[in-house]
């Protein structure tokens, strides 16, 4: 039998929201020191051995598309910037704080990210992020659902058989069995994890733009929803649920047009071919 | 559209740009009407756009994208 929880109460002890990794939490303070050098990010990764390892193939994957094998950590912050290797650090190491990451959920993820790079860099008036910033709005996104997976392994099972027999979204579910979603559950992991607050905020509201607290966020929310459509529709989807609408509000609040999308998904599609690579190390144990 | 029915018919690759057609049909069914997709988008709100295009790229997009189980 399911129980209705509420947020607060789930993480105040049947919760435990993970940590950030170490590393990641590291770089972060190097990067809000003006007098730390980049050469110090470098070393800092480079301590750990299998995250650097894990962010080295990440460097030289094909989404990245240079030109000449990066070999060493402190190399890659001196030719993508410090903010792309945090990021980077991010993508190597989040996955590995969970116990339960389906394959399908990196798939789905690391499409979502690209999506979300893609629209980043074509859609007008832009985002205020860049592509490889907005990957990790879209590799985050679900990551509530993971949670849910992990410390509600029943009641996960049973939303997804909600799922399943009514065709309806998982979020959907979630709500019906627990009484909260995983975008809320996520957002808090975010919040936790001190990120931007444009990602707390995307995370939130891209099943319900409502949940966005800061207005001047629900560009990023709108387009974080649009990014997981665009993947679920093309195959890309974390479970077996139905497809979440997108509302017409949504479409307004980013001022997209039928008329944008064909170049949008042409971009996408082309971007396609690094993602089994990405989600490969991204899922690899470090 | 004008009160007609309207219908994607998917007729070929992605590659082959907006490889789509409208297919048109009048209240009664007595005419139909088939038309490129490529000049009619605005006729499709956007999610229509994205699910037309996914569908095609997963049928025709060269096996990049598994087809799901159902098609």
């Amino acid at each position: 039998m399911s129980k209705q929880y509420d947020i607060e109460t789930l993480l105040d002890g049947i919760i435990t929201l993970p940590s950030l990794p170490h590393v990641v939490e590291r770089v972060d303070e190097l990067l809000g020191d003006p007098d730390r050098s980049l050469g110090e990010v470098g070393k800092v990764i480079a301590t750990d051995p299998s995250i650097a390892l894990k962010t080295l193939r990440l460097v030289n994957s094909a989404y990245y598309g240079l030109q000449n094998r990066v070999t060493s950590v402190e190399h890659a912050v001196a030719l993508l910037g410090a903010k792309v290797i945090k990021n980077l650090v991010l993508t190597a190491t989040v996955f590995d704080t969970f116990k339960t990451t389906t394959s399908q959920m990196l798939r789905h993820s690391v499409a979502c990210g690209t999506a979300m790079g893609v629209l980043a860099r074509r859609h007008a008036p832009p985002l205020s992020v860049t592509t490889e910033e907005a990957f990790v709005f879209g590799l985050l996104h679900d990551i509530g659902k993971i949670i849910i997976e992990e410390f509600l392994p029943q009641e996960c099972a049973e939303a997804r058989a909600l799922c399943v027999a009514q065709r309806m979204p998982e979020y959907q579910a979630e709500r019906i069995i627990l009484g909260i979603d995983h975008a809320e559950l996520g957002s808090r992991l975010a919040v936790k994890w001190k990120l931007p607050p444009a990602i707390i905020e995307a995370i939130a509201g891209h099943h319900d733009l409502a949940k966005c607290q800061d207005p001047s966020m629900l560009g990023f929310a709108a387009t974080l929803c649009i990014a997981d459509y665009i993947c679920v529709a093309s195959g890309f989807s974390a479970s077996e649920s139905a497809i979440a609408l997108v509302p017409d509000s949504l479409w307004s609040a980013v001022s997209f047009t039928s008329l944008d999308l064909p170049d949008v998904l042409d971009a996408f599609f082309g971007s396609l071919s690094s993602l089994d690579e990405l989600a490969s190390v991204a899922g690899a144990e470090a | 559209m004008d009160g007609r029915i309207g219908k994607v018919v998917l007729v070929g690759p992605r590659a082959a740009p907006k490889g789509a057609v409208l297919v048109l049909t009048s209240a009664d069914g007595s005419s139909v009407e088939t038309r490129p997709l490529a000049g009619q988008w605005t006729l499709l709100a956007p999610d229509q756009v994205i699910d037309v295009l996914c569908m095609q790229e997963r049928v025709f997009g060269g096996g990049r994208l598994a087809p799901p189980d159902a098609l």
